[in-house]
């Protein structure tokens, strides 16, 4: 009885403990995930350092699934760059590129028109209502980096949670 | 402890990091390279210069280009599939989203992509007017060819009294190849010059020509070399 017992004992001590390394490893994929986001925001200075091509206007440039790194400096802003820049009461941040720039002479403000590279006009259309330019609060970053096709896994997981539920499932197996 | 996850979790882990490294590689021997770009542009002719409603000057031109930028495509540019689709919608679709779309099948593939963007811009607009309706589109490739990247445009700059710098793009254009990166044009310019005000009448304007690399993965590169000088007319045409 002592051996069976002892056996049954140390199986179940071998499955606390592999459940146990599990949670902890998880843990620290979650953290260190958490750790380099925050670490990226501290360097480039970006709300969200990391953004995904979710379309296809600046193609053959950038395509649906690159991602992009956004660096937001005090340099002044200038034709040619590629900003991304959010509109008032539109959700998603929008990818392109400015053809052109007006900086004042006392504030320096900047007045700012952007254009997707395979779009036929400028993008008035998308502004809100009456809205001529961009100003530099509208403007998130501007992409300096770019790495190809690895946005592709946020894309998949917003677009079909099953594979997210999967994807964790693997994890907790 | 050697189970299969584990070993699939560290080949991962692995090739992910070599990965990374080989890409930032492959961007930093991009500084290696230092390009000399040599460019020229005049102006052939001034086609409109007026006034506009809003009390703006606007300024059309037609320009002479010629730039040779061979020695800015290096192994680390850009170099991808260019295709066009066509997106279809399975259960019905606002026929504005469609109208693009359906009058450039018959043109040329890049028509077609263009097209198919502003349709999607359409369908963007619908989708924020009917709320939360799901479209769904399946894309259709129906053309393929290698192509390199190098963003190449023409900006007029100068100073009014308002604005301490004016930066318009007139021109711009993709270059897809290396053997594509001479260029020797005539061309109108793509985007009017109009002026914040009317200070254009005898404005001397900078014709400045920048170039951005789109590498195949890493940090995009920008430069720039001011080209030549013009002064627009005294008086509107």
């Amino acid at each position: 009885m002592g051996f069976i017992g002892d056996s049954i004992q140390s199986v179940k001590s071998i499955q606390i403990r592999q459940l146990l390394t599990q949670i902890v490893s998880l843990g620290m994929i979650v953290t260190s995930a958490l750790i380099i986001w925050k670490a990226l925001m501290c360097v480039t200075g970006s709300e969200s350092p990391v953004v995904v091509v979710l379309s296809g206007s600046m193609e053959p440039g950038f395509k649906r699934g690159d991602i992009l790194f956004l660096h937001m400096s005090k340099d002044p802003i200038r034709a040619g760059e590629i900003v991304v820049f959010n509109i008032d009461g539109r959700e998603i941040p929008i990818v392109h590129r400015v053809i052109k720039v007006h900086e004042r002479n006392d504030t320096g403000e900047v007045d700012v028109l952007t254009k997707g590279d395979n779009n036929f006009g400028d993008d008035r259309l998308l502004y809100a209502q009456g809205q001529l330019w961009l100003q530099r609060h509208h403007i998130m970053g501007r992409a300096v980096g770019f790495l190809p096709y690895v946005g592709w896994v946020t894309i998949i997981m917003t677009e079909k949670p099953i594979i997210k539920v999967s994807f964790l499932q693997i994890f907790f197996l | 402890m050697h189970s299969f996850w584990y070993r699939l979790n560290t080949v991962i882990t692995i090739s992910a990091l070599l990965l990374a490294l080989l890409c930032s590689l492959a961007s930093l021997s991009d500084t290696l390279n230092l390009p000399s770009v040599d460019a020229q542009v005049e102006v052939l002719k001034v086609n409109r210069f007026r006034k506009q409603l809003t009390g703006n000057d606007e300024v059309t031109l037609t320009l002479n280009v010629s730039a040779d930028l061979q020695s800015t495509f290096t192994w680390n540019t850009k170099q991808i599939q260019t295709y066009g689709g066509i997106f279809r919608h399975p259960n019905g679709i606002p026929t504005i989203a469609y109208r693009h779309t359906l009058q450039a099948v018959n043109d040329r593939s890049e028509l077609i992509l263009a097209a198919v963007i502003e349709g999607l811009r359409e369908i963007d607009k619908w989708k924020n007017k009917m709320g939360n309706l799901a479209f769904k589109f399946r894309r259709k490739v129906s053309h393929e060819a290698a192509i390199y990247i190098v963003f190449v445009f023409l900006a007029a700059e100068y100073e009014t009294s308002k604005n301490s710098l004016n930066q318009i793009s007139l021109w711009d254009h993709i270059i897809q190849d290396k053997d594509q990166a001479k260029i020797q044009k005539q061309v109108p310019t793509k985007y009017p010059l109009v002026d914040q005000g009317h200070n254009l009448r005898g404005k001397l304007i900078k014709f400045v020509l920048h170039w951005y690399i789109m590498p195949k993965t890493g940090r995009t590169i920008k430069d720039k070399s001011i080209v030549s000088e013009f002064r627009l007319p005294e008086v509107y045409t």
